[in-house]
């Protein structure tokens, strides 16, 4: 079972968790992505996201697809919340299972790592410090 | 007829940073290009981006392509930013 989507509410981990009861699995590992208030040494007041939702949700699910292929686990699911978060909201959730703890933990890793590289999703952040907003993903190559 | 020769209309949807300069999420577009890297760059002499060609991926009809993908009339195109989610 694999499931990928975007949300614009609070994400809620304990009705996700609840999907991951298997008989056959010894194993669970999740990760939070929540929004912190520094980035760069800049103070950070909130984030906002957005993404291109249909590319968005092909894209996050073949790379749980991916996942379960080539790591072996039973399930995975990760949900992204677009829109206005503040600090401390929870940005994005993925789980995992698999019958042992190695290959739930590197899935786990595979997924928000891939998730991150891949996923049309965009960040940007706004901060206490001046009125500039900055969209997130390609300050060092800037032309 | 040679399709590619001819004038065609595409959908063009712009995110982030992109529909910032371009001051929209969407416009219908016509044009000659042949593949979606002649459109970037039809595009970019119209909008001057701030990003290298590089940094940039191309998607038609909401799935990522190749920049030789040949464009067609109707055609749901997007260039694709940097990603930031997590």
């Amino acid at each position: 079972m694999h499931y990928f989507d975007l949300v614009d509410y609070q994400i809620q981990r304990e009705s996700l968790v609840e999907r991951f009861s298997d008989p056959s699995c010894g194993a669970f590992v999740s990760f939070e992505g929540w929004v912190r208030n520094h980035h760069d040494n800049r103070p950070v007041s909130h984030l906002f996201y957005e993404s291109y939702p249909e590319l968005a949700i092909s894209e996050g699910r073949a790379v749980l697809q991916q996942a379960l292929a080539d790591y072996g686990i039973n399930s995975a699911i990760c949900i992204h919340r677009l829109g206005s978060l503040q600090i401390g909201d929870m940005a994005v959730w993925v789980g995992v299972n698999a019958a042992h703890r190695d290959a739930a933990f590197q899935a786990c890793r595979f997924v928000i790592d891939d998730i991150k590289a891949r996923v049309p999703i965009w960040k940007k952040e706004f901060y206490l410090d001046s009125q500039e907003s900055k969209w997130i993903g390609s300050e060092v190559n800037n032309l | 007829m040679d399709n590619s020769l001819s004038s065609k209309t595409v959908c063009l949807k712009y995110f982030s940073r992109f529909a910032e300069r371009v001051g929209k999420t969407s416009e219908e577009w016509s044009t000659e290009a042949i593949t979606v890297q002649e459109l970037w760059h039809e595009l970019d002499k119209q909008y001057a981006f701030d990003l290298d060609i590089s940094m940039v991926r191309p998607a038609v009809n909401h799935q990522f392509c190749d920049w030789q993908m040949a464009i067609n009339d109707r055609d749901i195109v997007s260039f694709i930013p940097p990603v930031s989610g997590g």
